[in-house]
């Protein structure tokens, strides 16, 4: 583990720690409404994250901030995701998708991968 | 599903933290069955997990989780029902409805997040439901799944044996629910710096059909809102006839529901729900304003909501304390894991039966509001048919033995006994000589006299206060009869001042026989008072209109045996004048008339009758205030 990824998990306590657990975050999260499994609302992923579950289904969610703006502690819940897929990519956990978007970056400077014709 | 991931489902807004052995999110109906009948294990149905009482924290339990039984079916525009599944959210139901113009009244905290299977396991009482009642009331049909994995429907005969049962009896599937079409409410508020002016007013709104909600908010919790720093009564009205409409009615909506979140964002996310006799709440609120402790209250239902930090566990208990002596009922969030203090002991043996019916091998929900023992699982020790049954004797014998101890004390003490048998009690009591006795009650009546403040125990009424409050008002009972017996006597002369004729023979009758006094009494002091008042501006007694409100005389009905002079005082400010007519409607056999005051009120009638019409004035003025202009629109 990297001192980076070690910083980010960091940054993921410190906000998760503070949850209550109300669950008000779940009445605005778009995917959610969708998928309607616990571990999939924000408050079960805060939860996971705080028992250091580090896994692909942090990509469940949209960054949407919905959930902060509902959430009575104000909590920065978007912020702990995107750190938790830090410490992911870190750790060569990503998902697939993603790496492939960046050796499409890597290689023609668009995320699909595809040459500009002139 | 993960194992791992499982860990989201061990715990809820209680906090609590439980163990999961398994997630199960059926489809339909015949997975819910499916899921019953394969697991003899302990069953938890989940809902969204907001509730504060631990209802679905699991114990090595299968959580079944309905989410994805979120269907609405046959909605008929003519009946205004609509079948829904249990899993949806009372938003998405709304949604949906408003879309055609309806909606379901029931409105159950503030993110709208809360599943109908939920609500109707708790049976539980919404923001409005002051005149929309319990969701029990909009339920025609109800779909379960019992312990034996049996499809049931029940009709609305049946209903106790699913709402309010917290889902121990079985899982709820779907359900027929009444609706009504979208209404347009609005909102008033009136503010005093006085609590019994507002619970006085309270009293009054509440006969109020069209009214669907009060709740206070008192001057801590008001300065959070940003309301001036006095007690906020919020009314809410099931039609326009509020001041506060349209765009500025969803703003303090908004804000209504936002008074969590600001307990929460202060550090206040403990909390409690008793639901209160009405008469009870305002010392409740007392207590807890001397203890500095910040809560809003929804006066409509009676239920009170004190915060508490995660530090302040001794102020909770000393709270806890004072619900359990005062026998309040759980309000919101039902019994579960957390407030099994507050479940009726005679209440449990009705549930231990239906419990029994339904799910005979205790399949759902362990240990959640009753201790209750399955037929299989864990079956009850065996006794031989020849044996006696031994468990329960131990204890028996050590009261026989005890009892017959103290019964042996009272006889070397050569007591008579008679030839019947008598209890310990009795006989110790019989023991204390009348001078004891006497000198217990001069003592206590003492006590009571010094006042002992509310502030020094948390609790503020301990037992002991309790007793000298009912020894108290004994005595003041036997001071009445004997002052009676005087007035009366007196009473021919007194009526004849305001030109009465009085028989002094019926007196006389009435003064023997102790039960007819109150009665019969009031009615003479009515009829003196109405030929006394010299103003004509009495009201009928009947009904009254008060501005632009019309409020019928039920409520000395609702006030009930204890109206006593609390209610009088109250009918007097809000009706000035109009208070004698009040006590003369008093029904028979209540303790309602003020018996002290008789030559009291005689004399002091004249002097009040014209402060009483200066109140009477001011208290339309404020019910005009609250209720909208109408009243001015007419003039």
């Amino acid at each position: 583990m990297s001192i980076e990824s070690d910083n980010a998990k960091e940054n993921v306590k410190d906000i998760v720690d503070k949850c209550i657990k109300c669950g008000m975050c779940n009445s605005l999260c778009p995917v959610l409404k969708i998928v309607r499994e616990e571990q999939s609302s924000p408050r079960g992923k805060a939860i996971l994250l705080d028992s250091n579950y580090f896994e692909k289904l942090i990509y469940e969610c949209s960054l949407c901030k919905a959930c902060e703006s509902k959430c009575p502690l104000n909590l920065k819940l978007c912020e702990a995701f995107v750190n938790a897929r830090k410490v992911l990519v870190l750790s060569k956990k990503e998902c697939v998708e993603g790496k492939e978007m960046i050796k499409n970056l890597n290689k023609s400077g668009n995320i699909y991968g595809e040459i500009e014709s002139d | 599903m993960n194992k791992r991931e499982m860990v989201c489902y061990n715990t809820d807004a209680s906090r609590l933290r439980g163990k999961t052995e398994k997630v199960v999110f059926p489809k339909n109906i015949e997975e819910v069955q499916k899921a019953v009948k394969t697991n003899k294990g302990d069953i938890i149905v989940r809902g969204s997990g907001t509730g504060i009482v631990g209802g679905c924290i699991p114990n090595d339990s299968v959580v079944i989780d309905l989410g994805k039984m979120n269907k609405v079916s046959n909605f008929n525009t003519k009946s205004n029902k609509i079948r829904v599944e249990a899993g949806i959210t009372i938003n998405e139901l709304n949604d949906k409805l408003n879309g055609a113009g309806y909606e379901f009244p029931i409105f159950y905290l503030e993110g709208g997040l809360s599943r109908i299977g939920s609500m109707i396991a708790l049976n539980i009482l919404g923001e409005r439901s002051l005149r929309y009642g319990g969701i029990k009331e909009w339920i025609e049909e109800v779909e379960f799944v019992n312990g034996r994995g049996e499809l049931m429907t029940l009709g609305k005969a049946d209903l106790g044996d699913v709402c309010g049962m917290e889902g121990i009896t079985g899982i709820i599937v779907a359900i027929v629910l009444k609706v009504i079409p979208k209404v347009r409410r609005s909102y008033s508020i009136f503010q005093s710096e006085d609590i019994n002016e507002i619970f006085s007013i309270s009293r009054r709104l509440k006969l109020e059909n069209e009214i669907i909600m009060l709740k206070l908010i008192p001057p801590m919790v008001s300065d959070f809102l940003n309301l001036p720093h006095k007690y906020n009564l919020i009314i809410e009205f099931d039609s326009e006839r509020g001041k506060i409409k349209g765009s500025e009615y969803s703003r303090l909506n908004k804000l209504l529901r936002d008074v969590y979140f600001l307990f929460y964002e202060k550090g206040y996310s403990n909390s409690e729900d008793p639901k209160f006799f009405y008469d009870k709440v305002q010392e409740f609120i007392a207590l807890l304003e001397h203890n500095n402790i910040p809560y809003f209250c929804d006066l409509g239902l009676s239920i009170v909501f004190p915060f508490f930090k995660d530090d302040e566990d001794s102020k909770r208990e000393g709270v806890i304390n004072f619900i359990e002596k005062s026998r309040a009922k759980p309000g919101k969030y039902g019994i579960g894991l957390n407030r099994k203090y507050l479940f009726d002991s005679f209440q449990e043996k009705i549930v231990r039966r239906v419990k029994m019916r339904y799910d005979p091998f205790n399949k759902f929900k362990r240990n959640h509001i009753i201790d209750f023992d399955g037929r299989v699982e864990n079956p009850l020790p065996a006794h031989n048919v020849g044996e006696k049954k031994t468990t329960s004797l131990p204890l028996v014998s050590k009261v026989k033995e005890q009892i017959s101890e103290k019964i042996n004390e009272s006889k070397s003490n050569d007591l008579k006994m008679t030839g019947e048998e008598k209890s310990v009690r009795s006989l110790l009591e019989e023991l204390r000589t009348p001078d004891e006795k006497m000198e217990e009650l001069i003592k206590e009546e003492k006590k009571r006299e010094e006042g002992v403040p509310l502030s020094e125990e948390i609790g503020g009424m301990t037992n002991a206060d309790l007793d000298q409050s009912v020894v108290s008002e004994e005595i003041k009972e036997v001071n009445n009869v004997e002052k009676k017996i005087i007035e009366i006597d007196e009473g021919v002369s007194k009526f004849e001042k305001y030109g009465i004729s009085v028989e002094p023979r019926r007196v006389e009758k009435e003064s023997i026989s102790n039960e007819g006094i109150s009665s019969d009494k009031s009615e003479l002091v009515g009829d003196a008072d109405d030929k006394s008042l010299v103003n004509g501006d009495l009201e009928d007694s009947e009904t009254t209109e008060i501005g632009n409100v019309r409020v019928s005389d039920n409520l000395d009905r609702k006030s009930g045996n204890g109206a006593s002079s609390e209610v009088n005082d109250i009918m007097s400010k809000i009706y000035g004048g109009s208070s004698n007519n009040v006590s003369s409607n008093v029904p028979n056999g209540s303790k309602g008339f003020n018996r002290d005051d008789i030559s009291n009120e005689d004399k002091d009638k004249k002097e009040s009758v014209k402060e009483k019409d200066k109140k009477e004035d001011k208290d339309r003025d404020l019910i005009n205030k609250i209720l909208g202009n109408r009243m001015e629109g007419e003039k």
